[in-house]
C-alpha cells in the first residue's frame, strides 16, 4: 500500500520534472533562434520567406477567403499567378491567425513580427512533438533526450531561425506530429486518435509539399508490418482511415488537387492499401477455413490473383509510361535518381539547395546526432516493436534523401534526432542504473542525478493494447538489467560524464552555428572591420527602396528569378519571374535576355513591357553570390528553351569561364556584362588594384570600356551590389537612317574609294 | 548692346506673353531666316497666311547673337519656321536644342536649300530627312518650267503628291513650282512621309555638269517630306525655299512645249503643308477610353478592377477629328482594338455610332493572366492613338464554379446509395443479434 502511494508520488514528481524539463528545452529551442534579431534585426530573411510574407500581408488585409483565390498579378508579369491555387497555405493561414488572435487580444503588432517569429515558436511547439512522438516511440527518457536534441540541432536552426518563415518553419513540427499521431494510433488503436492523425495529416498536407515523404513512409511501414507478419487491428485503424482521408484532405488543397490520386507519389498509399486488404482476408480465411479447403482455396486465389495482378500492372505500367515523365514530377523524380535534375531540368540543378550535401555538412549540422544515430538504429531492434519499426524506416529513408539533396537534411534532422535521443536515453539509463546497483542504499540520489534518464524507467501503466505495454515494460531498464551485467561503479561515473561532456560538446556547437552561421538574414550582409566592428552591407534593401520610391507603381521590373520575390515585397513593383519557378519559359526568356547582346535583349525587355532591369554585381566588394557567377545557368535555362543560346559561346576557348581578356565572346558581349561591369573600370575598388579588377574573379575584367545605347543606368547602391537600368524608350526619332540611294558628293566619295583601296592593300 | 538686346527681347518677351494670355488662344511662332528684311519682302505673302491664322511672332535673323528658343525651362515659341540658307545658327540655339524643341512636343517647318548649313543638314538627318549634297539640285529635263527653267531643267513642276485627306484634302488641281535641292526618305522610317515626290523623269544632280547616272531619281526623290515624331509633333522639310515665295505663288507653269498651264498651285499646297506642321489638319483626340463588363462576374462595373475569364465586356474611346480649328467625330472604319497578352489574344474592328464613340463587345479570353487593351491607331497623316488600358483578368474563384453539374449526377447518387447502405447495415449491425 505505502509502496504504491510512494510509486505514485515518484511518477509525480517524475512528471513535474519531465514538465519543467519541456519548458525550458521549449524557452531554449526559441531562444537559440533569435540571434538573427539581436545580431540584425527582425527582419524576413532570404527569398521564399518574402512571398510567404508578402502573401500573409495580403492577408492580414483582404482575409482568408480572398487569399484562397488569390489571384496575383504582380508576378510572372504578364502572366500572372494563381497564388491561392499554387501555394501551401499551412504556414501563411497560421501566422495569419496567430495575428488575428493577437488582433482580438488587442495586441497591435504588425504582420511582420508575427512571420518573424513564428518559426521560433514552432521549433518549440517541434520539440513537443518530438518528446510525444518518442515517448510513443520508447518512453519519457527518450522523449526527453530528442526534444533536448532537436530543441537545438543546427540542421532544424538552419531554416527556423527568426525570420525565416518558410514553408519549412511549421513544416518540420507538422511532419513530427503527424508521426506522434501514427505511432499514436498505432499504439493504441483509437478511432479518436486516427481522426486526430487525419487532422494532422490536413495541416501537414497544406503546409509543405514534404508531405509526400510521410505519403510514402507510412505505406512502406505498413508493407513491413505486413511483411514482419505484425498485422493488426491497430495497424487497420492507423492506416486505412490515413490512406482514404489523407487522399481527401490533399485533393482539397488547391495546389495537389488531383495530383492526390493521378501521380506516382500517390500510389504506394493505395497499393499498400489493397495489400493491408488482403493480407486481413487471408488471415481471417486461415482462421475461418480448415486447413485443407484453405489450401484449396490459396491456390484458387493464387491463380486467379496472379492474373488479375498480372492485368493491373499492365494497366498501371502503361498509364505511367504514357507520361514522359513517368507520372513523377521533376522534384520528386530527382529524388529517385539524384543525376536526374542535373540532366534535365537546369532549374532545379541551378538551386545550391538541390544540390547533394557535402560529408562535412552531415557533421556541421547534426553534430553529435550523427555519432549516435547509429546506435539508436540498433537498439530500435531491442526490442522490435511496430513504433520503433517505424522509427527505423524512417530514419533509413531520410538518410537516403538527405544524400540526395541538402535541402532534405531537414528531413533527416528528427530522424537523427530521435534516433540519437534513443540511444543517449539508453546508455544514460544503463549507465544510471549502474550506478544506482552499485549503490543501492542512496537510489534517491541516483535517480535525482541521472535527471531526465530515470524517467524512462518507469513503464506506463496506463497502456491499452496489453502486449504491446508488456514489451515496453521491459524496455527501459528491463532488457539492459536482464541482458547485460551493470558496469562498475568507476566506469559508469566516466560514461556518464562522457556522455554530458558529448552533450556540452553539442550545445556548444549548436549555439555557435546557430549565432554565426544560420543567423544571416542575406539580404543584409555583415563583415567584420580590422579593428573588430562590424561593417553592414545594406545594398538590397537600398536599391529596394529606390526602386519603390522612384518608378511608377506600375512599372515592370526584370531580373535573374532569385530576387523576383524580394522585388514584389520590398519594392512593390511587378516582376516578370520570380523564386516560383513554375513557367520555365518565362525564366527562359530572361535568361536569354540577359545572355543576349545589347539590342536584342532591349527587344525583349520592351517585348514583355519592361522598365526597369537590375543586376546584382559582387565584384565591387567581393560578394560571390552575384549574377556574373549564376550567369552559366542563365545561358544554361535560356538555352534550354531557345537554341541560339549555346552555352560554349559564353565559355573561353580552353572551356572554362572567366571574365578576363580570354573570356568567351558571347559572355563579353551579353547584357549581363555590360549591365555588370558598366562604368566599373572607372572606379577603384580597391587600393594598388590595376584597372577593372573582379574582386570575386580576381581577375581584370575583360572588356573594361563600352557604352550602353538601349539602357541608362539610374541607381547604383553603395557598394555596387545592386545596379538598376532604365530600358530606354523607343526613340522620338528615326534619325540617322540614310536613304542607301543618296548622291554622294564628290569629295566624300573619293575618300571612300581611298579607304577601300588601303583596306585591300591591309 | 547684347545685355540691351536682351533686355529688350525679355521685355518684348514678357509683353508677348501678356498678348497671349490676353489672346487666348494665340500661339508663338519664330520664322528664322538668313536675311529677315529680305525674306519679309520676298515671302510676305506666306508669313501673312500664318498671322491671319492666328499667329503671332517675329521674324528673325538666323545667326543673330540674342537667338533664344527657350528661357529656364520655358519655350518661348510654340512653333518654328526656319528658311535655311548657308549661315549658321546663333545666339543659345544649336541643332541639339531644336531637335529637343521638337521632342519637347512642338512643330517645326524647314525649308533649304541646296546651299543649305551643315547645321541645318544635320538638323534634318535628326529628324530623319536626309538632304542631298551639296551643289546638286532636282532636275527634270521633260516637265520643266519654261519660263524659269528653260537654261537648266532645275524648275520642275511636281504633281505627284501625296493622296492623303488629312494632309491635302480634295488634292492639287495644278502642278507644284519646285526649284531646290533633293529630300530623301529612308526605306525603313516609321515617321516620315513624302508630301511630294519627283516625276518619274526627275533627278538629282549638278546644274553645270552632264550626268549619265543618278542614284536619286525618280519618285525616290522627297521634295518635301512630313515628319509626325512618336510623341506627335510634326516636323515639315521642304528642300526649297522658294516654293514659299511670294513670286512662286503667283507663277503661271509653263510646260516644255511653252504652253501655259495657268496658275501652279504652290499657295494651296504650302498652306497645306504649313498647316498639316501645325497641327491644324489631321489631328485626331482620343479622350474617355472606358470598358465595362456585361454580363459575367460583375455586371455593369465600369473599369473593373479585374475581369473573370469568359466576361463579356464591352470596350468604348471617343474620337474626334480636329481639323481647321474644329473637331468633329472622326469616322472610320479601321481602328482595332487588341486585347494582349504577349500574344494579341482578341483583335477586333470598332465601330462607331458617327458621334465619335467608336466601341466593340468582345467575350474575354479563357485564360487568365494580366492582359492590357492596345488601341494603336497609325494612318498616313493623321496623328498616332496609342492607349494601353491594363485589365488582369482572373480565373474562378473557388466558390464561382457551379455548385452541382449534371454530368455528376451518376457520383451523386452512388455517394448518395452509398451513405444509405453504410446506415442500414450500421442498424441492422446495432440493432439485430
Amino acid at each position: 500500500m505505502a509502496d504504491q502511494a510512494s510509486a505514485a508520488k515518484g511518477r509525480a514528481l517524475g512528471n513535474v520534472l519531465v514538465g519543467f524539463a519541456m519548458l525550458a528545452i521549449c524557452l531554449l529551442a526559441s531562444s537559440v533562434r533569435l540571434f538573427s534579431v539581436i545580431k540584425y534585426e527582425s527582419v524576413i530573411h532570404e527569398f521564399d520567406p518574402y512571398f510567404n510574407y508578402r502573401v500573409t500581408r495580403f492577408l492580414s488585409e483582404k482575409g482568408f477567403y480572398e487569399t484562397w483565390d488569390f489571384f496575383d498579378s504582380f508576378t510572372w508579369y504578364p502572366l500572372g499567378r494563381v497564388v491561392g491555387g499554387t501555394m501551401y497555405p499551412g504556414l501563411i493561414f497560421t501566422a495569419g491567425t496567430i495575428w488575428n488572435v493577437l488582433q482580438k487580444l488587442n495586441i497591435p503588432i504588425h504582420v511582420q513580427e508575427v512571420c518573424v517569429f513564428t518559426a521560433p515558436l514552432f521549433s518549440a511547439f517541434c520539440a513537443i512533438a518530438t518528446y510525444l512522438f518518442m515517448k510513443e516511440v520508447r518512453g519519457q527518457g527518450a522523449g526527453l533526450a530528442s526534444a533536448a536534441i532537436i530543441a537545438v540541432v543546427p540542421s532544424y536552426i538552419s531554416r527556423s531561425v527568426a525570420g525565416s518563415y518558410d514553408l519549412e518553419a511549421v513544416a518540420i513540427f507538422a511532419l513530427v506530429f503527424v508521426f506522434y499521431l501514427y505511432v499514436k494510433t498505432l499504439n493504441t488503436g483509437s478511432l479518436a486518435w486516427a481522426t486526430a492523425l487525419f487532422f494532422g495529416y490536413l495541416y501537414m498536407v497544406a503546409s509543405w509539399g514534404g508531405y509526400s515523404f510521410i505519403a510514402n513512409l507510412l505505406p512502406i511501414h505498413c508493407l513491413a508490418c505486413i511483411v514482419f507478419n505484425r498485422v493488426s487491428s491497430r495497424l487497420y485503424i492507423a492506416y486505412a482511415p490515413w490512406v482514404i482521408l489523407g487522399a481527401l484532405a490533399a485533393a482539397n488543397i488547391p495546389v495537389i488537387g488531383f495530383n492526390a490520386v493521378l501521380m506516382s507519389e500517390h500510389f504506394a498509399s493505395f497499393f499498400v492499401f489493397g495489400l493491408l486488404h488482403a493480407a486481413l482476408a487471408i488471415q481471417y480465411i486461415h482462421k475461418m477455413l480448415p486447413p485443407r479447403s484453405y489450401e484449396a482455396a490459396k491456390r484458387l486465389v493464387l491463380t486467379f490473383g496472379t492474373t488479375a495482378l498480372a492485368l493491373v500492372a499492365a494497366l498501371v505500367v502503361s498509364y505511367v509510361a504514357a507520361s514522359p515523365t513517368f507520372g513523377w514530377t521533376g522534384r520528386s523524380l530527382s529524388l529517385l535518381d539524384p543525376t536526374y535534375a542535373s540532366k534535365y531540368i537546369p532549374i532545379i540543378a541551378s538551386v545550391s539547395e538541390h544540390q547533394p550535401p557535402s560529408w562535412s555538412s552531415y557533421f556541421t549540422d547534426l553534430h553529435i546526432a550523427s555519432l549516435l544515430a547509429p546506435a539508436g538504429l540498433l537498439l530500435c531492434f531491442r526490442p522490435l516493436t511496430d513504433a520503433s519499426l517505424f522509427l527505423l524506416l524512417y530514419g533509413v529513408t531520410a538518410v537516403y534523401f538527405s544524400g540526395v539533396m541538402v535541402r532534405l537534411m531537414l528531413v533527416l534532422a528528427p530522424a537523427a534526432c530521435c534516433l540519437a535521443g534513443l540511444a543517449l536515453s539508453e546508455v544514460t539509463s544503463y549507465l544510471a542504473a549502474s550506478l544506482a546497483a552499485s549503490q543501492p542504499e542512496k537510489e534517491d540520489k541516483g535517480e535525482g542525478a541521472a535527471g531526465e534518464a530515470s524517467a524512462s524507467t518507469p513503464a506506463k501503466p496506463d497502456k491499452k493494447g496489453g502486449k504491446q505495454a508488456a514489451k515496453k515494460g521491459g524496455a527501459g531498464g528491463g532488457w539492459m538489467a536482464g541482458s547485460l551485467q551493470p558496469v562498475p561503479r568507476d566506469v559508469a561515473i566516466v560514461g556518464l560524464i562522457l556522455v554530458f561532456g558529448g552533450m556540452s560538446l553539442f550545445y556548444k556547437h549548436s549555439v555557435y552555428v546557430a549565432g554565426e552561421m544560420y543567423s544571416a538574414p542575406s539580404i543584409v550582409l555583415q563583415s567584420r572591420r580590422p579593428d573588430g566592428g562590424v561593417k553592414v552591407f545594406d545594398d538590397f534593401r537600398e536599391a529596394y527602396s529606390w526602386l519603390s520610391h522612384n518608378t511608377d507603381p506600375d512599372d515592370k521590373v526584370a531580373s535573374w528569378w532569385d530576387y523576383g520575390y524580394q522585388t514584389t515585397a520590398m519594392a512593390n513593383r511587378t516582376v516578370i519571374v520570380d523564386n516560383n519557378t513554375w513557367n520555365n519559359t518565362h525564366i527562359a526568356t530572361v535568361g536569354r535576355a540577359m545572355a543576349s547582346p545589347e539590342k536584342k535583349a532591349w527587344q525583349i525587355f520592351r517585348s514583355l513591357d519592361v522598365k526597369y532591369v537590375f543586376v546584382v554585381f559582387g565584384g565591387y566588394i567581393g560578394y560571390p553570390s552575384d549574377d556574373i557567377n549564376k550567369f552559366l545557368w542563365m545561358v544554361r535555362i535560356g538555352g534550354g528553351v531557345f537554341p541560339d543560346i549555346k552555352e560554349s559561346n559564353y565559355l573561353s576557348s580552353d572551356g572554362n569561364y572567366r571574365v578576363d581578356d580570354k573570356a568567351g565572346k558571347g559572355l563579353l558581349d551579353s547584357l549581363m556584362w555590360k549591365l555588370s561591369y558598366y562604368r566599373f573600370a572607372d572606379t577603384s575598388p580597391m587600393f594598388g588594384a590595376p584597372r577593372g579588377y573582379d574582386r570575386v574573379r580576381n581577375a581584370v575584367i575583360g572588356r573594361p570600356d563600352f557604352q550602353l545605347h538601349y539602357f541608362e543606368e539610374v541607381f547604383t547602391s553603395e557598394h555596387w551590389m545592386m545596379r538598376v537600368y532604365r530600358v530606354l524608350d523607343k526613340p522620338n526619332r528615326d534619325n540617322r537612317m540614310r536613304n542607301p540611294r543618296r548622291s554622294k558628293v564628290a569629295k566624300s566619295a573619293a575618300k571612300t574609294k581611298q579607304r577601300k583601296a588601303s583596306g585591300a592593300l591591309a | 548692346m547684347a545685355p540691351a538686346s536682351a533686355l529688350l527681347a525679355a521685355a518684348l518677351l514678357c509683353a508677348a506673353a501678356v498678348a497671349a494670355a490676353a489672346a487666348g488662344q494665340q500661339q508663338r511662332v519664330l520664322v528664322l531666316a538668313d536675311d529677315p528684311a529680305a525674306i519679309k519682302a520676298s515671302h510676305s505673302k506666306f508669313l501673312a497666311s500664318l498671322k491671319q491664322r492666328g499667329y503671332r511672332g517675329d521674324v528673325k535673323a538666323i545667326g543673330s547673337k540674342g537667338l533664344q528658343l527657350k528661357e529656364w525651362d520655358d519655350w518661348l515659341y510654340d512653333k518654328l519656321v526656319i528658311f535655311g540658307g548657308s549661315k549658321a545658327l546663333g545666339g543659345a540655339v544649336d541643332v541639339e536644342q531644336l531637335v529637343e524643341f521638337v521632342d519637347a512636343g512642338h512643330d517645326l517647318l524647314l525649308a533649304v536649300d541646296s546651299g543649305v548649313s551643315e547645321e541645318l543638314r544635320a538638323l534634318a538627318d535628326q529628324l530623319g530627312v536626309d538632304v542631298d549634297a551639296s551643289g546638286h539640285a532636282v532636275i527634270d529635263h521633260f516637265s520643266y518650267d519654261a519660263a524659269t527653267g528653260a537654261k537648266d531643267r532645275a524648275s520642275v513642276l511636281a504633281s505627284n503628291y501625296v493622296q492623303s485627306e488629312a494632309v491635302l484634302p480634295g488634292g492639287l488641281k495644278a502642278p507644284v513650282l519646285y526649284r531646290g535641292v533633293g529630300l530623301s526618305i529612308a526605306p525603313g522610317s516609321e515617321t516620315a512621309f513624302a508630301a511630294l515626290r519627283g516625276s518619274p523623269t526627275a533627278y538629282s544632280g549638278r546644274t553645270d555638269a552632264a550626268q549619265t547616272e543618278a542614284k536619286l531619281a525618280g519618285p525616290a526623290i522627297t521634295l518635301v517630306a512630313l515628319v509626325q515624331l512618336r510623341n506627335n509633333a510634326r516636323v515639315a522639310v521642304a528642300g526649297s525655299v522658294d516654293m514659299l515665295s511670294d513670286a512662286a505663288f503667283a507663277a503661271e507653269a509653263t510646260d516644255r512645249n511653252n504652253k501655259n498651264l495657268g496658275r501652279v498651285a504652290n499657295e494651296a499646297f504650302c498652306s497645306a503643308i504649313s498647316k498639316w506642321a501645325f497641327q491644324e489638319r489631321g489631328v485626331l483626340r482620343a479622350s474617355n477610353l472606358s470598358h465595362r463588363v456585361v454580363s459575367g462576374a460583375h455586371p455593369g462595373a465600369v473599369k473593373p478592377e479585374r475581369y473573370r475569364i469568359n466576361d463579356e465586356v464591352e470596350f468604348s474611346v471617343e474620337i474626334r477629328e480636329c481639323a481647321d480649328g474644329a473637331c468633329k467625330p472622326f469616322k472610320a472604319s479601321d481602328v482595332q482594338v487588341e486585347l494582349v497578352m504577349l500574344d494579341p489574344y482578341v483583335r477586333t474592328t470598332l465601330s462607331h455610332d458617327d458621334a465619335g464613340r467608336f466601341s466593340t463587345q468582345v467575350k474575354v479570353p479563357d485564360s487568365y493572366g494580366v492582359f492590357k487593351w492596345v488601341l494603336d491607331y497609325r494612318r498616313l497623316g493623321y496623328s498616332y492613338i496609342e492607349l494601353t488600358e491594363t485589365v488582369p483578368i482572373r480565373p474562378f474563384k473557388h466558390n464561382e464554379y457551379e455548385r452541382f453539374i449534371v454530368q455528376a449526377y451518376p457520383y451523386y447518387t452512388s455517394i448518395a446509395s452509398m451513405m444509405a447502405g453504410f446506415l442500414a447495415v450500421g442498424a441492422f449491425f446495432l440493432w439485430t443479434k
